[in-house]
């Protein structure tokens, strides 16, 4: 299978099949990327083409000097930071929610526990598990050590453990 | 267990699972997991708690998201502009960047009225006291009666013991005080300032004043108050005239003759009077208070003599010698020569003076910043809220546009 970084560098040479490959290849993570850091399912769509449409147009800029993954979610993450500072000025509370097709409990339950996690944690943790993002990656997307980032998923990883916990969830369930 | 007693750090254990460790380290976590109950138990939290996050499954992208996106690649396709510089962007009007840089903007429009401020607050005198070097390629030199003729010397001594003695000659012919001005434009400087010296010499004339400008750059100039005896003005202004193109020149002279006849008269008189209190004294038989009002009246008349040779002495001075106002100005010619000498110096006056600018310009700031900087803030706390209050509203107005749009 052909590498994202030389299907990136084709398209600059000017072949659309390269270019939708890499859609095709990074369609559904990226729309799962926004859809589960924002409420707002119309939103996740919207920044997602506008994602891809970064990609489109700053495909002259490109070097393949980090993997495109790292690229493409760098570009991501910057929407998505710029749509939480707006969020933040226009209504404070900002909670991820998404759309699920499988049992909405078991999301529900999940969610709301990964919700309680310290905002720094919890990024680091979604990059990792959902995004598959390795260490590296997390920490030059983040613009932290590595270090940081094997420190702050452990921790991310334990209170979900703890969260998740049936003892914990019975007892928060068993409160008024 | 403890990270100080076990010898295994659990994050490497998670790093381990999450296959990001280097061979080495994954060799000895694995063996150590076969050792250690305790970490392989973490292990096994760390896998069904990843387990457990699957359970958040996301719907699958809109069919318009590809749409959209295809869309724009076949766009760009068809206008040939895959691959190329035309894709990009094009970049915002300044202006429309502006709500993203608007700390950037705050701080810039801050300094710049700081910077407003500091110019108003600085003394104009100091936009007026740019490089003027007390020494260096500019000179200004005033030479007060420069030279003297020595035959001329002894002729105003014998002058002035006359006058002294109230023995002045009566004028046998009208007397008159001449003036004279000359603007010449020289070729050589240098050249014509010695011929000056030399005239002077050879009319028995003495040098009253000169001042004399060579600034780099400029045309060297030279002004210079000449006193030659009348009877020999007319030779000594040809003489100068041949110095170069004459520019202007003025020739004036005024009739003393009845001032000096007159002063005459009175100084004979005063000195006449002055003899009779004299005589008066020496032969006193009267009261002291007598002597005494004859002593107050000659030191009267000593003051008045004193006053009225002087003004003879002036006068005669400005019959015998006539005064020439004398410009010589050089017709400049740029030097195409190598650098002068003092151009280190002017690089390092330069930069003592903008180490000088530099400083003062701080401390100005700094005095500018204390002496407004109460009111700023106070200003700035009143109309924080307010302010913030406009530019979310504006901003919000603007987003609702962009999304009608």
């Amino acid at each position: 299978m052909t590498s994202d970084e030389h299907l990136m560098l084709e398209f600059q040479q000017g072949s659309r099949e390269a270019f939708t490959e890499l859609f095709e290849r990074y369609r559904e993570p990226v729309y799962g990327f926004f859809r589960r850091r924002l409420r707002d399912s119309a939103r996740a769509e919207e920044l997602a083409q506008e994602t891809f449409l970064a990609v489109l147009r700053g495909a002259v800029r490109y070097e393949p000097r980090a993997s495109f993954r790292t690229y493409l979610y760098a570009i991501a993450f910057k929407q998505v930071s710029g749509e939480w500072r707006r969020a933040k000025r226009e209504a404070p509370s900002v909670d991820i929610e998404a759309g699920t097709h499988e049992d909405p409990g078991d999301a529900l339950w999940l969610r709301s526990a990964i919700e309680r996690l310290d905002e720094a944690q919890r990024e680091v943790l979604l990059l990792r598990e959902y995004e598959q993002l390795s260490y590296d990656e997390i920490g030059a997307l983040l613009r932290i050590p590595v270090n940081t980032v094997r420190s702050r998923l452990f921790r991310a990883r334990m209170e979900l453990k703890a969260l998740l916990s049936p003892e914990r969830t019975e007892r928060e369930g068993s409160k008024p | 267990m403890t990270a100080d007693t076990h010898p295994i750090d659990k994050v490497l254990v998670m790093a381990y699972l999450d296959g990001e460790l280097t061979p080495e380290q994954a060799t000895r976590v694995a063996s150590h997991l076969q050792q250690c109950a305790e970490c392989r138990d973490l292990a096994a939290d760390l896998r069904r708690t990843s387990s457990q996050m699957l359970a958040w499954s996301i719907d699958p992208a809109p069919t318009r998201l590809e749409e959209v996106v295809l869309e724009a690649l076949n766009k760009a396709g068809a206008k040939g502009e895959i691959g190329s510089s035309r894709l990009v962007t094009p970049r915002r009007f300044i202006w429309k960047n502006l709500p993203r840089n608007r700390w950037a903007w705050a701080t810039a429009a801050f300094v710049a009225f700081c910077f407003v401020g500091y110019l108003a607050q600085r003394p104009r005198a100091v936009g007026m006291l740019a490089y003027q070097p007390d020494s260096g390629p500019a000179a200004s030199r005033t030479v007060q009666s420069y030279g003297l003729a020595n035959n001329l010397a002894n002729e105003k001594a014998q002058l002035d013991e006359n006058l002294i003695r109230g023995e002045s000659r009566p004028p046998t012919g009208p007397l008159i005080a001449r003036t004279a001005s000359l603007d010449i434009s020289v070729r050589n400087f240098n050249a014509a300032r010695s011929s000056m010296d030399r005239v002077v010499r050879e009319h028995q004339g003495y040098v009253s004043t000169l001042n004399i400008l060579t600034e780099k750059g400029a045309a060297n100039s030279l002004s210079a108050k000449l006193m030659i005896p009348s009877a020999q003005l007319d030779a000594a202004l040809a003489d100068f005239k041949a110095f170069g193109r004459v520019v202007q020149e003025q020739q004036g002279g005024e009739e003393v003759t009845s001032e000096v006849v007159d002063l005459d008269a009175r100084l004979k008189n005063a000195h006449e009077t002055e003899r009779q209190l004299t005589d008066i004294l020496r032969t006193r038989t009267g009261k002291v208070g007598d002597v005494l009002e004859v002593e107050k009246e000659m030191a009267r008349v000593r003051g008045e003599i004193e006053s009225m040779e002087a003004q003879q002495k002036e006068l005669r001075e400005r019959v015998a010698f006539a005064s020439i106002d004398l410009s010589l100005t050089e017709e400049y010619q740029a030097q195409l020569g190598g650098r002068s000498a003092a151009t280190g110096r002017q690089i390092r006056n330069a930069l003592v003076d903008g180490y000088h600018a530099a400083a003062d310009g701080l401390v100005s700031v700094c005095v500018f910043l204390l002496s407004i900087g109460p009111s700023l803030l106070l200003w700035g706390a009143i109309l924080f809220w307010p302010g913030r209050w406009a530019w979310r509203r504006w901003h919000k107005s603007m987003a609702e546009n962009e999304a009608k749009t």
